[in-house]
């Protein structure tokens, strides 16, 4: 699939997505090692969308598991299609002969209901398989997965045990909601994502706000680099960067003063108070005399 | 054990002794990764703390003792194909090129026993467990001055956390092998020491 992390990077760039090299190693090393690739890092640096953009640079489909509490193997794995399987004995039902021939016509694939990680395992080509936020699922869950990440095997009784035709690349992803098992922590390799520097958002906001030109940008990023250090209660993520970047573009600003600032800080900071706290720390109006 | 494998698995008891649980299948993660990926410092540091380290919290710490363990050489261009990666990193090439572009401390974890100052003879990990052994309390302190006066010089930029530089200390003074030792006598000897 790649045969180098440079290759990673390179095809991650051409699909806008910047990643330095030690991220691309990381990436290269868990499809290789046939490892699944757990990914940790502040909301809104991009966890999910490497696995979108790995989908998309690989042309393999993407299939996503969000989690939840409660979430359980009915939603994850296969659930049997009740109703289906109920309006059809209704159907032919003067001509069964007992229930073994019922069972037969009712536990057939035609009435599985494929949930992500099934869908993953039965798929005819390669996949990438995205487990969201991971930590929010609960620990019998939990289990349950590392088998079969494990495994890449499941059984459903009433039909057979179903074996990967293809082994997905395997992408987790956790906000630290809830410390999870170490055994499955074992099982992965681990990728810090943090924010990007400020070299690197730089990039990612001439590549994505296009027309934008590189002194107003320079000054956005550093600006949200800066804050990014004051405890905030949010704190932007890229995609607020660039929100606010094509905010400021469309004022047509080319200083962020204190003014400037108040206008457009909604699109960057999403509470009243972060907002006021920034604010109080900015200069009223700079440079204009 | 080869060199590398025996340089990797030293370093992954070193990171127990911090309280970082390493599984034997992580070491196994570890070493294939190296066998992927090359000895270019950036990259080893890359592979081994992705497949060694799955919490956060624990990178502070897998950082300083990679600096201690991993002398850094230029990450310049390879100048050739550094060739097979699991090669004796600490044999300097016979034929005069560079065998690997990590090479590692010296097996015992000591790094700096050539700047042990007079006055104290023997190699420090040694005298660490006669002294734990003995009781001997002045020469504790007087190992203890040295490791303190050894981690100076190798101090990173920002390092102000106390408890990094005992790291420090104890990995100049060979700490975890000195353990070993002092352990594996008590168990021998089912004396109690402590």
């Amino acid at each position: 699939m790649f045969s180098s992390p440079e290759e990673i990077r390179s095809r991650f760039e051409q699909h806008q997505f910047i990643v330095d090299r030690s991220v691309s190693t990381v990436v290269y090393l868990a499809i290789k090692l046939g490892r699944p690739l757990l990914v940790e890092g502040p909301a809104g640096v991009g966890k999910t969308e490497l696995a979108r953009v790995l989908s998309r640079c690989t042309d393999r489909e993407l299939i996503r598991l969000q989690c939840y509490e409660g979430l359980d193997e009915s939603k994850a794995l296969y659930e049997w299609n009740y109703q289906k399987q109920l309006l059809r004995i209704f159907m032919d039902q003067s001509q069964y002969k007992d229930w073994k021939e019922i069972k037969e016509t009712i536990y057939t694939e035609d009435f599985l209901l494929r949930r992500p990680l099934l869908k993953a395992l039965m798929a005819e080509s390669e996949t990438v398989l995205l487990i969201d936020e991971v930590d929010k699922s609960d620990e019998e869950f939990e289990s349950f997965l590392l088998e079969i990440l494990s495994e890449y095997q499941i059984s459903i009784p009433e039909l057979t045990t179903i074996t990967a035709r293809h082994i997905p690349v395997v992408i987790l992803t956790s906000n630290n909601f809830r410390e999870f098992g170490d055994a499955l922590k074992r099982r992965c390799v681990h990728l810090y994502l943090d924010y990007p520097t400020l070299e690197q958002e730089l990039k990612i906001v001439m590549l994505k706000v296009p027309g934008i030109r590189e002194t107003l940008a320079r000054k956005i990023v550093e600006f949200v680099q800066a804050i990014r250090l004051v405890n905030l209660k949010k704190v932007p993520s890229i995609a607020e960067t660039l929100n606010w970047a094509e905010a400021l573009l469309e004022l047509k600003a080319d200083e962020i003063d204190g003014e400037m600032f108040a206008d457009t800080a909604g699109v960057l900071l999403k509470y009243k108070s972060d907002i006021e706290q920034i604010k109080s720390s900015l200069p009223a109006c700079r440079g204009n005399g | 054990m080869k060199p590398l494998e025996e340089k990797i698995t030293d370093f992954c008891r070193c990171l127990r002794r911090f309280g970082i649980s390493v599984a034997g299948s992580e070491i196994a993660d570890a070493l294939r990764a190296l066998s992927l990926v090359g000895l270019e410092r950036d990259d080893v540091y890359a592979a081994l703390s992705c497949t060694l380290i799955k919490e956060e919290e624990d990178r502070p710490i897998f950082a300083s003792l990679f600096q201690i363990y991993f002398k850094g050489k230029s990450t310049k261009a390879p100048e050739e194909d550094i060739g097979d990666p699991f090669e004796d990193v600490n044999s300097r090439g016979n034929d005069g090129r560079e065998p690997a572009r990590v090479e590692a401390a010296n097996s015992s974890g000591v790094v700096s026993e050539q700047r042990m100052r007079p006055g104290i003879e023997g190699e420090p990990r040694v005298l660490l467990i006669k002294a734990v052994k003995e009781g001997d309390y002045d020469l504790l302190q007087a190992l203890a001055h040295h490791a303190v006066r050894n981690i100076g010089g190798r101090r990173p930029q920002g390092l102000d956390d106390a408890r990094e530089l005992v790291k420090r200390a104890q990995i100049f003074l060979g700490w975890e092998k000195a353990m070993d030792e002092v352990f594996e006598g008590v168990l021998s000897s089912r004396a109690i020491f402590f």
